[in-house]
């Protein structure tokens, strides 16, 4: 971790009339580091990348990128950083060659170069079967690994995804996953992740950074995210139990340290403590005379961290009692929460 | 003078029975060729996802509002080039007499006419490509003000004109003047009128005003045509008012766009 | 005056004496007959004529038969000086004889004789008869040749006074009479002031001829016709003209009366009778009035005749005195109607006065101001820096 900080944010704010997007974020990561930007749908993540791009602008603080200052320098900024937006389209009337020959003209490349790079990267994403193919005929996965190609095209430092797993199968996930992982040790390019798929990032992102309601609310490696949750006191237990009674639920919820639970249709609890309860729980399931079908400890996954930083972000507002921003965070919380997991 | 003068621009200006003139048919369709290449100009580009591609780009944003404009234009002019060529290679067959430099000039005054013309519906469209999130929307709004302008803005200002200067009775006699002139000044808020005009004073040599002519004007006068450069005089106002209008839609097209968000 | 008796007689070679008494029997067996004088007379008017050699003289020949009977005639010239030369006419016709019905009969045919030009002065008789059907008359022309009058050839003119106003060609028909028995070349000169053309035409033709050829003893006609010139002052001019040959002078005088012409021209100095105007906007125009005719015009008014609305002004709206063949620049300020149309009027300028007038009808193009284009031009500017302003505000990024 001794490489410098390529991409640095302060203070970046962006507010639409009365709403705050990104709230003061101070952000820095280093060169060739993946990174995983996390958080809700409309956390602001976009708006984020966006700003990194300059292609809009903060309302307050500055962001940088390789030393360039986002909005003053946007073209600068544009010609080392490749953007994949989360849903990236092509011409459709152009074939798949043409539309990264386009890119890397935009890019000032000179027509020879942008026809050998193209070939060389639809070869690496795999589209060379279909690169004189119309852009409108392709697939979303074949887009999404032409998107990557394109993004490639002029040569970036840094590549900042939004959304890169969206709507993809499992197959290609791996490949992508593959390629960003390729993308990121073989070129040495800094990549900036933004998603709300925990799970898939997760394997690939050597930190991540928790966004809720425009902040930034953990940053860090994955493992010293859940570590640092549990010093807090927070544990997860996922609990399912046959058969389902309601006595059990109540038993549960009087534990000493319980701090909520919450059901689901199928049965599985979900309980929340500020100790280690498992001995307790399981005891109290063999008194009511049920079966543990499942229990399960939570705190070194992604999902999990994600999940907890997003209440401890709720609780903390709780606590403070006051402000727009903190209504807007408990609304998204509770958002969260009613979408089930 | 002799009829057989300007025979050339009558190619442009002459009907048969069943068929408009050429500067018929520019006048009215012309503005479907400027919607047609505006309408979708910036939400096709952000359905289709390629807009924050683009944007993403090392090029000023505005380069990309810029283009679609220039395109068009650049488009749209080579179009009624393309078919004052044709029109006037046809006619060179069919009368075999080559125009003169005067037509020339007219001919090419016309055809610029028509393509700023055409550019102030594209810029409308691509007003409307801009706000409208999607392209069918944007299509009919354009299409729809099209109509209005082209066909029913002459039934709007007879109308207004006629309630609020009645031609009937002993003071319509008096009104005379100010209904004329308010139905002009209200049909001339339409491009369609205003190409109209200009495209018939261009066109016609012997079309010595616009507007309103009275006795007083016609006395002493002598039927000769007029040179080229007291055409263009008379047609310069709309010619600025054109080009005016299309440079105010362009830039509410510019300054619309460039305070949206790039997101799709 | 002298006649001579003819005797009717049947018997050839008769003796005159035995004639006359046999006739003396006749009459007297004969009463009626007798007392009615003799049975064929030929005679004249004038039988006696003076004349010049050279002339050509005719004498009428009246007959009276008083035979009761028509007669035949053999018509014949009994004396005549040598070289002389006479014939008989009846109608248009040479004839040799006539018929002579009963009675009196005037003019029935005539004699026509030229006197050779070599004749020399003398008195000349002519013996004439007509004889036939036993009728016969004799009649005796007596000429006086007088000696020719030599150096009496003439110039003479019909009408060698005329007046006409000026910018008229005078036009005289003179005759030049050549009295000499020789032909003769006149040259033609006229001492006509500087600037007056003059030239000599032969009658009946169009050449212009600087001499003329007249044979000897007859006479040519010729036209001479005198142009003025055109600024001509009013009066009387005379103008000597002459006819020399080798031999002689011939002299003549024409004299004409130019009377006063009254005559304006309104121009612009440079000729050109259109310029260019705006509406509602004076323009200048500098015209020029001319008096092109030879006396002093008064009180010249400017006016003018322009479309409903139009104005036109003159820097002086009369002129009290023009002299002949003076020019005067005056400045007319047209101002068209402010609902004038572009393109072409007419306006009519008049220059007159109480004898003469004259018009110009010029062109007036009026042009729409290009001040207007300048402030489209000038729009045109402002769009594009408001187009800059945009671009600057919210563009590059």
């Amino acid at each position: 971790m001794a490489e410098p900080f390529i991409i640095e944010t302060k203070g970046l704010t962006k507010c639409y009339g009365e709403v705050t997007a990104v709230d003061g974020l101070d952000l820095t990561i280093r060169q060739g580091e993946v990174f995983g930007l996390l958080g809700p749908n409309g956390a602001g993540k976009t708006t984020t990348t966006l700003m990194l791009l300059g292609l809009t602008e903060p309302t307050e603080g500055t962001a940088s990128i390789d030393g360039f200052d986002c909005t003053r320098q946007p073209l600068k900024v544009k010609s080392i950083v490749g953007y994949l937006p989360d849903s990236v389209g092509f011409y459709p009337d152009m074939t798949g060659r043409q539309n990264l020959i386009f890119t890397g003209q935009l890019n000032g490349l000179d027509r020879e170069l942008c026809e050998q790079r193209a070939s060389e990267l639809l070869e690496r994403v795999g589209m060379t079967y279909a690169a004189d193919r119309k852009a409108g005929t392709y697939s979303r996965g074949m887009k999404q690994r032409l998107g990557i190609a394109d993004v490639l095209m002029k040569d970036p430092k840094v590549i900042i995804m939004d959304e890169p797993t969206l709507g993809i199968d499992p197959e290609g996930m791996r490949e992508l996953i593959s390629l960003i992982r390729e993308l990121s040790v073989r070129d040495g390019r800094t990549i900036l992740i933004s998603s709300h798929q925990l799970y898939q990032v997760q394997q690939i992102c050597d930190r991540v950074g928790i966004f809720v309601a425009g902040q930034l609310i953990a940053c860090g490696r994955i493992e010293d995210l859940g570590r640092q949750l549990e010093n807090e006191g927070n544990w997860s237990l996922d609990l399912q139990a046959e058969p389902n009674k309601k006595e059990l639920y109540e038993k549960l919820s009087d534990l000493a340290g319980v701090k909520r639970i919450e059901q689901d249709a199928t049965g599985l609890m979900r309980i929340e403590s500020s100790r280690d309860i498992r001995r307790d729980a399981t005891t109290l399931v063999m008194e009511t005379g049920c079966i543990l079908t499942q229990l399960h400890q939570r705190g070194g996954d992604l999902d999990e961290i994600y999940h907890r930083y997003f209440e401890k972000a709720g609780e903390s507002d709780e606590r403070a009692d006051g402000g727009k921003a903190s209504g807007k965070l408990r609304s998204l919380f509770h958002k969260k929460q009613a979408s089930g997991q | 003078m002799d009829s057989s003068e300007f025979l050339f621009l009558k190619l442009f200006t002459t009907s048969g029975n069943s068929i408009y003139s050429f500067a018929t048919f520019i006048a009215f369709l012309g503005p479907l060729v400027g919607i047609t290449l505006g309408f979708d100009a910036i939400n096709n580009e952000r359905s289709q996802g390629t807009l924050n591609r683009l944007a993403a780009q090392p090029i000023y944003r505005d380069s990309i509002i810029n283009a679609k404009f220039l395109a068009g234009a650049t488009v749209i002019l080579m179009l009624t080039f393309t078919l004052g060529l044709f029109m006037s290679g046809a006619g060179l067959l069919l009368i075999g007499i080559p125009p003169s430099g005067e037509e020339v000039c007219r001919i090419i005054a016309y055809l610029l006419l028509s393509a700023v013309y055409m550019s102030v519906w594209l810029a409308l469209a691509i007003i409307f490509s801009v706000v409208c999130k999607h392209a069918a929307t944007a299509a009919l709004a354009s299409i729809s003000i099209w109509l209005f302008l082209s066909l029913f803005m002459d039934l709007v200002a007879s109308g207004i004109s006629n309630v609020l200067f009645p031609v009937e009775g002993i003071q319509g006699y008096g009104n005379m003047m100010k209904n004329y002139e308010l139905d002009l000044a209200l049909n001339r808020i339409s491009p369609y009128y205003l190409f109209t005009e200009a495209a018939t004073t261009i066109l016609n040599p012997s079309v010595r005003s616009i507007g309103i002519v009275t006795m007083s004007s016609v006395s002493g006068a002598i039927d000769a045509p007029l040179p080229f450069g007291q055409s263009l005089l008379l047609i310069w106002p709309h010619l600025v008012v054109m080009i005016a209008l299309a440079a105010a839609g362009f830039a509410i097209a510019y300054v619309s766009f460039m305070r949206q968000e790039i997101r799709a | 005056m002298e006649r001579k008796m003819t005797r009717r007689t049947r018997w050839a070679g008769s003796f005159l004496l035995l004639v006359f008494t046999l006739s003396l029997t006749m009459s007297m067996a004969v009463p009626a007959m007798a007392s009615e004088g003799p049975d064929l007379e030929m005679s004249t008017a004038y039988p006696g004529v003076t004349a010049k050699a050279g002339d050509s003289l005719g004498f009428d020949l009246d007959f009276s038969n008083g035979s009761g009977a028509g007669a035949d005639l053999a018509l014949t010239v009994t004396d005549i000086p040598d070289g002389w030369d006479g014939y008989f006419q009846g109608g248009s016709s040479q004839i040799s004889h006539v018929f002579v019905r009963s009675g009196d009969w005037e003019s029935l045919a005539s004699f026509q004789m030229t006197i050779p030009v070599e004749a020399e002065e003398g008195t000349y008789t002519v013996g004439l008869r007509a004889s036939g059907d036993g009728l016969s008359s004799d009649l005796t022309l007596t000429l006086d040749v007088s000696e020719e009058e030599l150096g009496s050839s003439s110039l003479t003119t019909e009408y060698p006074e005329q007046e006409g106003s000026s910018g008229t060609t005078f036009s005289f028909t003179s005759t030049i009479q050549n009295n000499t028995p020789s032909e003769q070349s006149y040259s033609l000169a006229a001492n006509a002031p500087s600037g007056w053309v003059v030239a000599f035409k032969p009658s009946g033709e169009s050449t212009q001829v600087a001499s003329l050829t007249v044979p000897a003893r007859s006479s040519q006609g010729m036209s001479i016709e005198i142009t003025p010139p055109n600024n001509v002052e009013a009066g009387e001019y005379s103008i000597p003209i002459s006819a020399i040959s080798a031999s002689e002078t011939l002299d003549g005088e024409l004299t004409v009366t130019v009377s006063g012409s009254y005559s304006l021209d309104l121009s612009t100095p440079s000729g050109l009778l259109s310029f260019d105007a705006s509406a509602n906007k004076q323009s200048a125009v500098t015209l020029r009035v001319t008096n092109t005719g030879n006396v002093d015009l008064q009180n010249v008014n400017l006016t003018s005749s322009a479309a409903t609305g139009w104005t036109v002004e003159y820097s002086e709206s009369s002129i009290d005195v023009l002299e002949a063949g003076a020019t005067h620049e005056v400045t007319a300020y047209v101002t068209p109607s402010d609902e004038a149309m572009s393109g072409d009027y007419v306006v009519v300028l008049t220059a007159s006065n109480s004898e003469t007038s004259d018009q110009a009808e010029f062109r007036v193009s009026v042009k729409t101001e290009t001040v207007w284009g300048v402030v489209g031009v000038a729009l045109l500017v402002v769009i594009a820096v408001a187009l800059w302003f945009i671009f600057r505000k919210f563009g590059r990024r």
